[in-house]
């Protein structure tokens, strides 16, 4: 019983501190979410003021090609934010026809579609900022979040023990209560006084007072 | 004692209940925490990003020359940087002197303040000045917390149907038995369970006595003395066999779980990578082609349910279930390992072809393993598995998507259909199986077609629920999520929703319409609340809030009809003697039927008249469908019958 009841325990500590720590994990990707949605609306600004400009101009019959302003407006744009690497303007076969920096500038890329007054995209805003500032986010989350996962699962786990082992020892006591008449509940007592008195009483109508001797 | 006075189960469920939210709230603290240190800063970094972006343009309209008091337009632009970005709560531009020239919004004291200079000709010539908005911090906070609070309560159930796992092994058995017996004690009854060890010596040795004292009565006749035992027996129990409680049809509840959660784990990156998949110059437009393996898998698992059903009792149920997941597995594993569109339908129609199977199993396990009087109980066990699976699956399943990769995670679903498998080969009884009853599974189907009142409840009411649910929950909600930009994370917290309205609300209505003799106007109020809901919300249905109240809606309006539907066509089965498991059989095959449609059609509509119109036309035919089931009610009289004749078939709510 005993190895039994610890076995248990020890599956159901298992299940806590590992449920928990999922549930974390799952926190920490879901903080990431956040941060990334915080982190990207930042450029948002800057991709909508570069597609305005371009909206308006072709909604005046400038085709995209043509604008010839947009280089300086895209590095303007480049240089409020240190984080962007690269911004550029592309047509809708994706051909890149402004750009104020190298088209391959590595990072996470960003895109917002150019559209004409009927709607209908023709090009894009691509913006390409530092991946690093994702990942320096991911980090600090990591270092922020991680010490209450450690704790939250240790705890789990650790209450886990200690309370089933409290569950346990008390069905160890319940045990031994059950294995000793004296201790058992009063109306388990009384049952078994009365089948004891009813079959002393029977044992004597069967074979005489001898075989009663149980009573 | 706690462990025997509320049972030992209970005690343990409460008991982990309690230290996984209290571990949980540490980890929703540490949240809190992280949020504070490291999101919003990056508010403040945005902050100081407009900041710039807005000083620019003023700068070079001062360095063209316009006067600091001569800028024309500033209010409205500010107003609308300030619309833009909601975590500003005022903008305004200072002059040299610090008073506002231009205020937008307000700058309420408290509130974090973030200033840029306006530069002209290499001096400073104005400030602009940002306050953020210390409600929007704090909104962002929540927000991050009401996720904790989804992921807490995904990792609460999960826990609670691993420890159900667990506690349907042999060992928790024996402390049940204990628990048992104790419980008889304190009762004052004195009985002992079939094939119990010996825990009470003196118990034993009572038992013993008196099954010799019997014998020897009987032996040589003495009547007086065999009425006092026999007595003696019904005051105390004593010589009592107890069969104990029957664990068998709990036994097939882990292994369901997890082979549903397989399942579900796909519901909200399937769509997406249907779409990557797809052939852009098909035949099919891009909206049907999404549809398509959806559709195929819902009408395999429709049409597959009679016969696979005759074809599980023959093979057993525990075979029917191995076999069946591993169909699924493969499936699973198909589905993530192809790159061709037509290969990808056929693995899905395999995994299809396995979730048939394994439900009929299960179900019939279920069925066949539990005494009368527990079916309804062994039942609702099987309904709990496969809601809980639909609730904890769509997250998980889109976080792994979202991190790993979609093919990772249907190589996840390949995994926990092979540990069901496992699961059911270690736990389910090994059964011969038998020929399935004249007949087959068709058996009264044909009597159950011309059954009265079946109609109008089938076709309006049944029929159009599963509808809706499939067509927009497994299809136009993840299709419409993914195309606004929403993560797959995003679009599984969302599905959610559903799910757990079912599991809050299913037993509440249920008890409610029963206890009001309404069942029939329970279906058709909830009918209406699900159709007229998503009707009358589908003009706004852009975003995730609205889609998330679209979601509540159908969930109350499904809860309120599910289970007095049951009860209905139970009371229609019973009516017609001889069909009643073909009314049963036709109702189940009628609701897959809807669930193969919904997507089907949802597309079709989609692609011609897009998601708006799509949403308020099944919403309107939902609601439809209600009314004319409510008007062919008023032309019957009412019927209410004892709430004691549950459907037998209560698994169809699934």
């Amino acid at each position: 019983m005993t190895r039994t009841a610890l076995s248990l325990i020890l599956v159901f500590a298992l299940v806590v501190g590992a449920c928990v720590a999922c549930g974390s994990y799952f926190a920490y990707v879901g903080l990431i979410a956040a941060h990334r949605q915080v982190l990207q609306s930042r450029f948002d600004i800057s991709m909508e003021r570069v597609a305005t400009a371009a909206e308006r101009a072709a909604s005046f019959g400038i085709a995209l090609r043509a604008q010839t302003t947009l280089p300086t407006l895209l590095a303007d744009e480049a240089r409020l934010d240190p984080l962007v690497r690269g911004i550029a303007v592309r047509d809708e076969r994706g051909e890149t026809l402004f750009a104020n920096a190298a088209t391959e500038a590595t990072g996470v890329a960003l895109r917002r579609p150019i559209r004409n007054d009927l709607g209908k995209a023709i090009g894009e805003v691509s913006l390409v900022y530092d991946a690093a500032a994702l990942e320096q986010g991911a980090a600090e989350l990591r270092a922020s979040l991680s010490g209450a996962a450690m704790a939250a699962t240790g705890f789990g786990a650790l209450c886990t023990l200690i309370v089933g082992a409290v569950m346990a020892l008390l069905l160890r006591r319940a045990l031994h209560r059950a294995a000793d008449p004296a201790t058992w509940p009063e109306p388990a007592r009384r049952a078994l006084a009365d089948a004891e008195a009813v079959h002393a009483k029977v044992a004597h109508t069967l074979e005489g007072p001898a075989a009663g001797g149980a009573a | 004692m706690i462990g025997v006075t509320i049972g030992l189960r209970a005690a343990i469920t409460i008991g982990i209940t309690a230290i996984l939210l209290l571990a949980l709230a540490v980890v929703g603290w540490g949240v809190d925490h992280a949020v504070d240190r490291v999101v919003a800063p990056q508010i403040a970094l945005k902050a100081e990003s407009v900041g710039r972006s807005a000083a620019g343009l003023v700068s070079r309209a001062l360095e063209a020359g316009v006067p600091l008091d001569g800028l024309v337009g500033v209010e409205d632009y500010l107003g609308g940087l300030r619309r833009a970005h909601g975590e500003l709560a005022g903008i305004a531009l200072l002059g040299p002197d610090g008073a506002s020239l231009v205020t937008e919004g307000a700058l309420p004291p408290g509130a974090r303040l973030v200033d840029t200079p306006v530069v002209a000709q290499g001096a400073g010539r104005a400030t602009l000045r940002i306050a953020i908005d210390p409600q929007a911090v704090a909104a962002r906070t929540d927000a991050v917390l009401i996720d904790v609070g989804f992921i807490g309560l995904v990792a609460l159930l999960m826990a609670l149907e691993l420890v159900a796992l667990v506690i349907g092994t042999r060992g928790a058995a024996a402390l049940h038995a204990i628990e048992e017996r104790l419980r008889r004690l304190g009762r004052g009854r004195l009985g002992r369970q079939a094939g119990e060890s010996a825990l009470a010596p003196a118990l034993d040795a009572l038992h013993a006595r008196h099954d010799a004292l019997k014998a020897r009565a009987k032996a040589i006749r003495e009547r007086r003395a065999l009425h006092e035992l026999q007595a003696l027996e019904q005051r105390t129990g004593v010589a009592a066999q107890h069969s104990g409680e029957s664990l068998a049809a709990e036994a097939v509840r882990p292994a369901l779980f997890l082979f549903m959660l397989a399942e579900e784990l796909t519901r909200p990156f399937l769509p997406r990578l249907v779409q990557s998949l797809a052939p852009r110059d098909g035949l099919l437009g891009i909206d049907v082609a999404i549809s398509l393996p959806i559709v195929i898998f819902m009408g395999i698992v429709a049409l597959c349910q009679l016969p696979f059903s005759a074809w599980s009792e023959r093979l057993g149920r525990r075979r029917g279930f191995v076999i069946g997941a591993a169909l699924a597995a493969a499936g699973h594993v198909g589905a993530a390992s192809v790159d061709s569109y037509v290969l990808f339908v056929a693995a899905r129609s395999l995994a299809a072809f396995g979730f048939a199977l394994v439900f009929v199993s299960a179900q019939g396990h279920v069925i066949e393993r539990s005494r009368p009087q527990q079916r309804a109980q062994g039942l609702a066990g099987f309904v709990r598995a496969i809601m809980v699976a639909a609730v904890c699956g769509p997250p998980i399943g889109g976080v792994i998507a979202d991190r790993l990769g979609d093919q990772t995670a249907f190589f996840a679903s390949a995994g926990l259909a092979v540990a069901a498998l496992l699961l059911a080969f270690v736990f389910l009884p090994a059964d011969p199986g038998h020929a399935p009853r004249e007949g087959g599974a068709f058996a009264g189907l044909a009597g159950a077609v011309r059954a009265p009142r079946l109609a109008p409840l089938l076709f309006g009411c049944a029929f159009p629920a599963k509808f809706l649910l499939a067509a927009l929950s497994f299809y136009l909600l993840p299709v419409a999520l993914e195309r606004q930009g929403y993560s797959a994370a995003d679009i599984g917290r969302l599905q959610m929703i559903y799910p757990i309205i079912m599991v809050a609300c299913v037993p509440l209505f249920a008890a409610l319409a029963d206890r009001l003799k309404a069942r029939a106007a329970f279906v058709a109020l909830g009918g209406l609340v699900a159709g007229g809901g998503v009707l009358a919300l589908a003009p706004f249905s852009a975003g995730l809030w609205p889609l998330a109240l679209i979601l509540v809606l159908l969930g109350l309006g499904q809860a309120a009809s599910i289970a007095p539907q049951s009860a209905l066509v139970a009371e229609i089965a019973l009516a017609v003697p001889g069909s009643s498991a073909g009314v049963l059989g036709l109702f189940r095959l009628v609701e897959r039927l809807g669930n193969a449609a919904g997507p089907a059609v949802a597309s079709v509509m989609l692609a011609g008249v897009g998601f708006t119109m799509a949403l308020g036309g099944i919403g309107a035919m939902v609601a439809a469908g209600a009314a004319a089931f409510a008007l062919a009610q008023r032309q019957r009289p009412a019927t209410a019958s004892d709430p004691e004749d549950e459907p037998e078939d209560s698994a169809a709510v699934a």
